[in-house]
């Protein structure tokens, strides 16, 4: 197997506001190896995006970490100071999010801004290497993109700068938080596509975030599924759409209408997520699941690994034994 | 042809003027509806998807004369009301409702969930005070919401149960005809199953018609029998699911639905997506609209717009194209 790039050892960050302590993200550990891509899925609000801030240590207050290890090739990022951390933000972490456009400087065009990180990152920058990079995207027209703003891009091309952009500086992982959310799905179809060769090509990293269970499926080698501030399950792809373990990732998978199954009702999962101020006891699932027991209600499940790759926090497997 | 129709539109057009300067001169159009031709039957859902930008929102808005087409002809219940007044409108209001994609923007903050679900009662009068309590009491409950929610206002709901809201406020006064634009589009898939299942119990529970806009192909397989696809401001294909899903007709129907992942692994996509962009509805381009993105685009294509036609069955299609 190949070296683990980043892992992240039982991450706890919480906000301190006027209301309480939101728990959002509450003992999260997995970790992310070299040319893999990793999935983190879960529904909103779950704790995804402040997992992801946490390792780039972009949390504001009142948010802080409070506890864990983020290890990236074996060392702490928590323990850099900010100074420290600057050099490895963009350059060994990137990370690009669902609006390109917060991202991007209106006012200046394309070129300019990737010839900027390519500066930071003390790589050379040349007319030449620019179009290059845009074309490495696939992006149409990159004569005409290189001197445009952002306003003059479509959402799948301005989506396409931001990844040309962040692997300029070769970065060790990639970060992707719903990079494909609000485009069309055909324009999303092409940025995966975009996305897979650049594995192919590039021996990638990347680290996606996604409410999307079918993007996680088309691209991902891996993945964790995340439920109020903690992780639930991880496993293959394979293992997690084919043999999911917990009952909130089948529920999940059951409750999505799929175009290639006509079925008359969904499956869904009742209740509503919970307050992560004053999160449910033992399993946070447990007030919507139909399996709940007494052991659910008072105490957190440990992990069971059924492979190398599967593990489930779940009672109904304490036993090692497969319900 | 006596088929039951609740709603028949033909060649419906909706262009929104582009003004410039102090003077507001129009200097061009946004061609957002460009002829569309369809019926709605009495009883069914049937499903209206494409790209973002092809006019769906419109096309929901205008049949249900929220706009004013550019020309065109709107046949609801067998009435003409394509130039109808307000005032003559009024009664066929009650009978046509609209539930939009972002429930949070459609209820005014100020008001309880409460003033909300009496709001159509008053409006549209004949009603004591007393049967409107009893009434909302039962919408409440029928989707599993309670009469203290009748004090609270919109923000202090879920997502899910702002939306229960819309939905009741839209079925309140018994209409006969629904568009649902996205209405589940901001909801999450575990709250979104909830709200898909609500929409068809009530379908069957009040004998309701949908028009169900949507992106979400999945979505248009659970929900509706016949769906059409919609491209810059046109229908390209239309037909029942079954033959829609399992032998598209239209290349852009085709990619669509290849461009959707799937959530089985092993699983690889049949075909490459489309290349390039949509263009934009103020400069559609000559010819068959989507031969800019078509791969199988030939001489016709470039010359002539296709027309949507019957290749038997009522799986109607607007290309070129013999076979594919
Ligand atoms: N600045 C903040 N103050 C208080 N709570 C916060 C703050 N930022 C995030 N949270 C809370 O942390 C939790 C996790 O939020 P996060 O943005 O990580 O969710 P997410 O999984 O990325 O959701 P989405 O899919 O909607 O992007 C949420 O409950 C959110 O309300
Ligand atoms: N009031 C308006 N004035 C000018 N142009 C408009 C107006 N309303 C809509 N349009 C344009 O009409 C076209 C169709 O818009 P519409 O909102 O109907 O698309 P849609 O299919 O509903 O897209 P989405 O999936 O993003 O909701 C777009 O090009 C849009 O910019
Ligand atoms: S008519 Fe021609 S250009 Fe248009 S979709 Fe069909 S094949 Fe393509
Ligand atoms: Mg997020
Ligand atoms: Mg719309």
């Amino acid at each position: 197997m190949s070296r683990i790039v980043l892992d992240v050892r039982g991450l706890k960050t919480y906000f301190y506001t006027y209301e309480g302590v939101v728990k959002a993200v509450d003992g999260v550990s997995f970790s992310i190896r070299e040319g893999e891509f990793f999935g983190l899925v879960g529904e909103t609000g779950c704790g995804k995006s402040v997992t992801a801030l946490s390792v780039m240590r972009l949390v504001d207050p009142p948010g802080r970490i409070v506890g864990g290890e983020v290890l990236l090739d074996g060392i702490d990022i928590l323990k850099l100071s900010e100074k420290e951390m600057q050099g490895v933000r963009g350059r060994k972490i990137s990370m690009i999010f669902q609006d390109p456009m917060a991202s991007l400087s209106p006012l200046m065009k394309i070129g300019e801004q990737i010839a900027e990180v390519l500066r930071k990152s003390s790589k050379e920058v040349s007319r030449e290497r620019i179009l290059d990079l845009l074309k490495l995207v696939r992006m149409p027209s990159p004569e005409r993109v290189i001197d445009s703003y952002p306003f003059e891009l479509s959402g799948g091309m301005r989506q396409r700068a931001m990844i040309a952009m962040m692997l300029s500086a070769k970065p060790r992982l990639l970060i992707a938080d719903e990079p494909t959310t609000a485009l069309d799905v055909t324009t999303q179809a092409q940025i995966l596509n975009l996305l897979k060769e650049m594995k192919r090509e590039l021996k990638l990293s990347l680290w996606l975030i996604t409410h999307d269970l079918g993007v996680v499926a088309e691209l991902c080698d891996r993945s964790c599924v995340m439920y109020a501030g903690r992780i639930v399950e991880c496993g293959t792809i394979r293992e997690i759409f084919r043999e999911p373990l917990h009952p909130y990732t089948r529920g999940l998978l059951e409750a999505i209408p799929k175009v290639h199954l006509k079925v008359d009702r969904l499956a869904t999962i009742p209740g509503t997520v919970p307050d992560l101020i004053d999160p449910p006891s033992g399993c946070r699932f447990h007030p919507r699941c139909p399996y709940a027991s007494y052991r659910c209600i008072e105490s957190l499940p440990e992990a069971v690994s059924f492979t190398p790759t599967h593990i489930v926090f779940c009672h109904l497997y304490s036993g090692g034994i497969k319900a | 042809m006596m088929e039951d129709s609740i709603l028949r539109v033909e060649g419906l057009k909706k262009y929104f003027p582009i003004k410039s300067g102090v003077w507001g001169k129009v200097k061009g159009y946004v061609r957002s509806l460009d002829g569309v031709s369809l019926t709605v039957r009495r009883g069914e859902t049937l499903a209206l998807v494409g790209e973002s930008g092809c006019g769906k929102t419109t096309f929901g808005r205008t049949v249900l004369r929220l706009l004013r087409p550019t020309s065109g002809k709107i046949i609801f219940g067998g009435v003409d009301i394509t130039d109808l007044s307000e005032k003559e409108l009024k009664p066929f209001r009650r009978r046509m409702q609209i539930v939009f994609q972002d429930p949070l923007a459609s209820l005014d903050p100020r008001m309880t969930i409460g003033d909300i679900l009496r709001e159509p009662f008053k409006l549209h009068g004949g009603f004591s005070l007393r049967e409107i309590e009893e009434k909302i009491l039962q919408l409440l409950e029928s989707v599993g919401m309670r009469e203290e929610h009748i004090y609270r206002y919109p923000h202090e709901l879920s997502g899910g149960q702002r939306q229960r809201v819309c939905i009741l406020r839209a079925i309140s006064l018994n209409p006969e005809f629904l568009v649902l634009d996205e209405p589940t589009s901001a909801l999450d898939v575990s709250v979104q199953a909830q709200i898909l299942n609500l929409l068809k119990d009530l379908q069957r529970e009040y004998g309701l018609t949908y028009l169900f806009i949507t992106h979400d192909l999945g979505i248009v397989r659970f929900m509706s029998d016949r769906s059409a696809v919609m491209y810059l401001g046109k229908i390209v294909e239309l037909s029942w699911n079954d033959d829609l899903f399992n032998n598209p007709l239209h290349p852009y129907t085709r990619s669509l639905i290849s461009a959707i992942p799937t959530f089985d692994p092993e699983l690889k996509r049949r075909e490459e997506p489309i290349l390039g962009e949509v263009p934009s509805a103020i400069n559609i381009p000559q010819g068959c609209r989507f031969h800019p993105r078509c791969p199988y685009a030939f001489g016709a294509c470039f010359e002539r717009e296709p027309l949507l036609e019957d290749r038997g069955g009522g799986h109607l299609v607007a290309c070129h194209l013999e076979k594919l």
